[in-house]
């Protein structure tokens, strides 16, 4: 992809209107998650199967260096069928860095 | 009628329905839906402190989504895996303890420790899908910088405005926000803008102003009693001749006419032609070409009436352009679309072969300017390159044009605004011997011009690998028409021949406007130059930019004079300043070819110190410029120039809405006749007066009242300054008009018109005026002293010229 360097870049969050939104976005959450735990729901138990063929295998990486990414399968619901999708997550992130640190463990035990 | 609607049928670019409503990413990937609203938005910050998915479902207080079908886990509604909660302020991925699988749970209850059944999943790892107010990126991609800086740049405060307006207009777009109304002022052009979408809206209206008055003007323009001549042509089309009555309205090859028939000697009956011949020194007629000749009234000669067709195509392609250079990120590289925003980027040098002689084949040595000019211009992605007169510049372009061509990494789009800059630069590339298309507007075809062999229209005869086109042209040219069928395969053959042509093609030159021209508007461009580009306005030179530009060369002179804008609202408001001039005001130094070889040095000297620095040179000598065998009382033998002292008043002219001066006028025929008498040819003189009522005057008055025979007075040009920009004169007469005591003097008071003016002749400049009244402006008070200082300022008979010795006036800012 073609590099280009701007001399010069407007800050960032500078707004009055921008100060508005980071508030409106923090009493959300706040108020998304209060509001769920004074419903009743009817949802008892958590219950999510992993499918067998999933099971016990070691994480797979693609790609090398900065771009490394370790492969995930997202489960999802198609109706009330299970199905399951590929989903690269980059190494830098919490999930991956922990399953590779797991591995890492479990290739040492 | 079809083949018309055909050839202006392109497609507008617009942004597909899934780009983010505030910004117009539209990477699949990178956008999602709001299942609340439906409006699809992008996950890039921009500038303010959350995602655009995330400000809109904050403000709108919507809060579920659907990512786009095409994006990596296809279209997919996101919900809570174990209750089905939609609410992405509450979503987050758990991994599974010992395996790779992640799954989407809400936070409250279903990732809460007191209902895990289930102990394959680390509930204390949830993470939610929105952090730091904005989509995790492996879901939905963050878009790269690159591809943010290019997107629209939406403020916090435009976000909050759009979101408020959605509610009363769900249909309202940002530019809604922006839309001046009606009685409101137009916005002023910038100097920098954030992006492309705030310089589309800021052109927009300017070029649509300018659209309205030129549809205004034109379709104010019927003319009735016309008498006509008919004819058929040699490619058997019908023509019409006619004398247009009206001097006010100025008739140019290629415009469209409607023809109409109201007398009562055959049924009503209309017809579109355009110009073919406008009139000149031969012939006052002017010549149009009937689309269809069926049922033509050729048998009536009297009762005609003409009317202006108004196309709106020159403004839609410019709208088009800028429309394109907003939401297609293919129009240009990014380093072009910052620079034409007018940001300052980090120099960047391109690698090229440089050519070890510079001068190209088939064309003259160069000087060292012109060659720091084309070695500099190769290695820069954008660059201006400033022609004072004389000084070479379509040499230095083709030689450029040349030496682009022989990196060998694509074709070369060469524009300029007119069709006759074009046509001499086209031909002088095709000296280099390289392979050269003139793409002419379908109206200009039966044009004929020195170029024609090179026009696509010609060379699509010439092409022998296309039999069948070649026979049906052969009966389209004896028939006139074809029939039905015929007519569709003959143009399905020519599209196919034409971009074949177009294809092998090394170098494309076309008009600014016809680079918007359907058989061009698919082809990319990587490499553009643009000849005469300080006479194009913006979005005129922006038509061939957006067709793929990564290098553009700006070639033209920011102090003669600039494009011609009809509308005084859009020029006031900035349409006049050419691209090249803002980014000369942006900071961006021209290369300056720097010697001239048109003007004896005495000629040069006054403009070199007033326009350029001092900088130019003389590439002619005085002895090169002394014409002996001319006999002409000159008042100082080696300075072909002087200023003629004049002091008779100026008048209102017959029409009421310009000036003549008789006095001037009277000197004007006294100084022709004698170059006309030394031997000097009428076409080697050129008349200048500022204006039209002087001109119509100038020319009455010296086929009447001149004392040679008026044939030859009738070859003599007499026109305006701006009619002779980009040209040149052996000898030059200006007549000021101007002469009043009060007033401004009008047109002259701009810098660029005075240095067009005093750089047209390349023997002999003869200024006739009035120094007292001229005096007053601060310039003219410099020529005049100029003048004066050379023993050049002179009043009296010709045949014995003496000093003037009027006193000058003090000079004062004139306001026009
Ligand atoms: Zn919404
Ligand atoms: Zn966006
Ligand atoms: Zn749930």
């Amino acid at each position: 992809e073609e590099q280009i360097k701007l001399l010069s870049q407007r800050p960032v969050g500078d707004e009055p209107e921008d100060k508005d939104f980071v508030e409106e976005f923090d009493k959300l959450m706040a108020s998304s998650l209060s509001t769920r735990q004074l419903q009743p729901t009817k949802v008892t138990s958590l219950d999510v199967a992993i499918p067998m063929h999933l099971k016990n295998h070691p994480p797979r990486t693609i790609g090398d260096g900065q771009k490394q990414r370790v492969v995930f399968t997202l489960l999802t619901k198609k109706g009330n069928k299970q199905t399951h999708q590929e989903i690269d997550v980059p190494v830098g992130d919490g999930l991956a860095k922990r399953m590779l640190e797991r591995q890492r463990q479990e290739a040492e035990e | 009628e079809d083949a018309e609607e055909d050839e202006e049928g392109f497609a507008l670019s617009d942004l597909p329905q899934h780009a983010c409503k505030y910004c117009g990413l539209h990477d699949p990937a990178s956008v999602v839906n709001c299942n609340m609203c439906k409006r699809w938005f992008c996950n890039s910050r921009g500038h303010t402190s959350g995602s655009h998915i995330v400000n809109h479902l904050v403000r709108a207080k919507h809060n579920t989504v659907t990512l786009h079908k095409d994006s990596p886990l296809g279209e997919t509604v996101l919900e809570c895996y174990n209750c089905g909660s939609r609410n992405v302020f509450l979503l987050g991925f758990i991994p599974a303890k010992a395996d790779s699988v992640v799954v989407l749970l809400c936070r409250q209850p279903c990732a809460t420790q007191s209902i895990a059944k289930d102990q394959n999943w680390d509930l204390s790892q949830w993470q939610p899908l929105i952090s730091d107010r904005c989509f995790l990126n492996w879901l939905v991609k963050v878009p790269s910088d690159a591809e943010q800086m290019r997107a629209r740049h939406i403020t916090a405060q435009q976000i909050n405005s759009l979101e408020e307006l959605w509610k009363d207009k769900p249909d309202a777009v940002l530019e809604d926000l922006e839309q001046p109304g009606v009685d409101e002022e137009v916005q002023e052009v910038l100097l920098t803008y954030d992006d492309a979408y705030q310089y589309q809206n800021i052109f927009g209206p300017l070029v649509k102003l300018e659209a309205d008055y030129d549809r205004r003007l034109k379709e104010s323009q019927s003319c009735d009693d016309i008498v006509v001549r008919w004819d058929v042509a040699l490619n058997r089309k019908r023509i019409v001749y006619f004398q247009f009555p009206r001097q006010d309205i100025r008739i140019m090859t290629g415009d469209e006419l409607l023809l109409k028939y109201v007398g009562e000697l055959h049924r009503p009956w209309s017809g579109v032609g355009h110009v073919i011949k406008v009139p000149n020194n031969e012939s006052d007629e002017v010549c149009i070409e009937l689309r269809s000749s069926s049922h033509v009234p050729s048998e009536c000669t009297h009762n005609f009436v003409i009317e202006f067709v108004w196309k709106p195509t020159t403004f839609d392609r410019m709208q088009n352009a800028m429309k394109s250079f907003a939401v297609d990120e293919r129009a240009v590289s990014l380093y072009i679309y910052h620079c034409l925003l007018g940001k300052q980027l980090e120099e960047q040098v391109i690698r090229c072969n440089l050519p070890k002689r510079l001068p190209a084949p088939g064309l003259p040595e160069l000087n060292s300017s012109q060659m720091y000019a084309v070695k500099t211009v190769l290695q820069r992605p954008l660059s201006l390159i400033q022609g004072p007169p004389g000084t070479g510049k379509t040499v230095t372009s083709a030689s450029i044009v040349y030496h682009l061509v022989q990196q060998r990494q694509g074709k070369v789009l060469v524009c300029a605004p007119s069709n006759i800059a074009v046509d001499q630069l086209c031909e002088k590339i095709h000296r280099t011997g390289l392979k050269v298309l003139r793409v002419a507007a379908k109206s200009r075809e039966a044009i004929d011009s020195s170029v024609a062999f090179l026009a696509l229209h010609n060379q699509i005869r010439n092409v022998n690998t296309y039999p069948e086109l070649q026979k049906l042209q052969r009966l389209k040219d004896e028939l006139g028409e074809l029939s039905v069928s015929d007519e569709r395969r003959f143009r399905a053959l020519s599209r196919a021949c034409e971009n074949e042509l177009l294809r092998h093609a090394d170098v494309v030159c076309c008009t600014c406007v016809g680079a918007g021209d359907r058989r061009l508007s698919r082809m990319t461009f990587r490499y553009v130059l643009i000849d005469e580009s300080t006479q194009a306005t913006e979005p005129e030179s922006m038509v061939p930019i957006v067709l793929g530009a990564k290098q553009c060369i700006l070639v033209g002179d920011h102090c003669q004079l600039g494009p011609v804008v009809m509308c005084k609202k859009a020029a006031n408001a900035g349409l006049s300043q050419s691209l090249f001039e803002r980014l000369v005001r942006l900071g961006t130094r021209p290369i300056r070819l720097e010697v001239q070889y048109r003007m004896h040095p005495a000629l040069s000297e006054f403009p070199s110190n007033t326009f350029y620095e001092g900088s130019l040179q003389n590439g002619v000598t005085a002895a090169e410029r002394l014409n002996d065998a001319v006999d002409f009382p000159w008042p100082r033998a080696d300075k072909p120039m002087f200023f003629y002292s004049a002091t008779g008043q100026e008048e209102i002219s017959a029409s009421g809405t310009s000036y003549l001066n008789r006095t001037e006028a009277a000197l004007v025929e006294k100084v022709v006749t004698r170059f006309l008498r030394a031997g000097v040819h009428p076409d080697q003189i050129g008349i200048i007066t500022p204006y039209e009522g002087q001109r119509a005057y100038l020319v009455q008055y010296m086929q009447f009242n001149g004392s040679l025979r008026s044939s030859l007075y009738e070859k003599l040009e007499v026109a305006s300054v701006d009619a002779f920009q980009g040209r040149e004169k052996d000898y030059i007469v200006l007549s000021c008009v101007r002469a009043n005591e009060h007033q401004g003097i009008g047109f002259l008071n701009d810098p660029r018109r005075l240095n067009v003016a005093m750089t047209r002749s390349k023997y002999g400049t003869i200024i006739i005026g009035n120094p007292k009244v001229l005096s007053k402006q601060p310039l003219w008070h410099d020529l005049l002293t100029h003048f004066r200082e050379n023993d050049c300022l002179v009043e009296g008979p010709l045949e014995n010229l003496r000093p003037c010795l009027v006193h000058f006036s003090r000079p004062r800012v004139v306001k026009q």
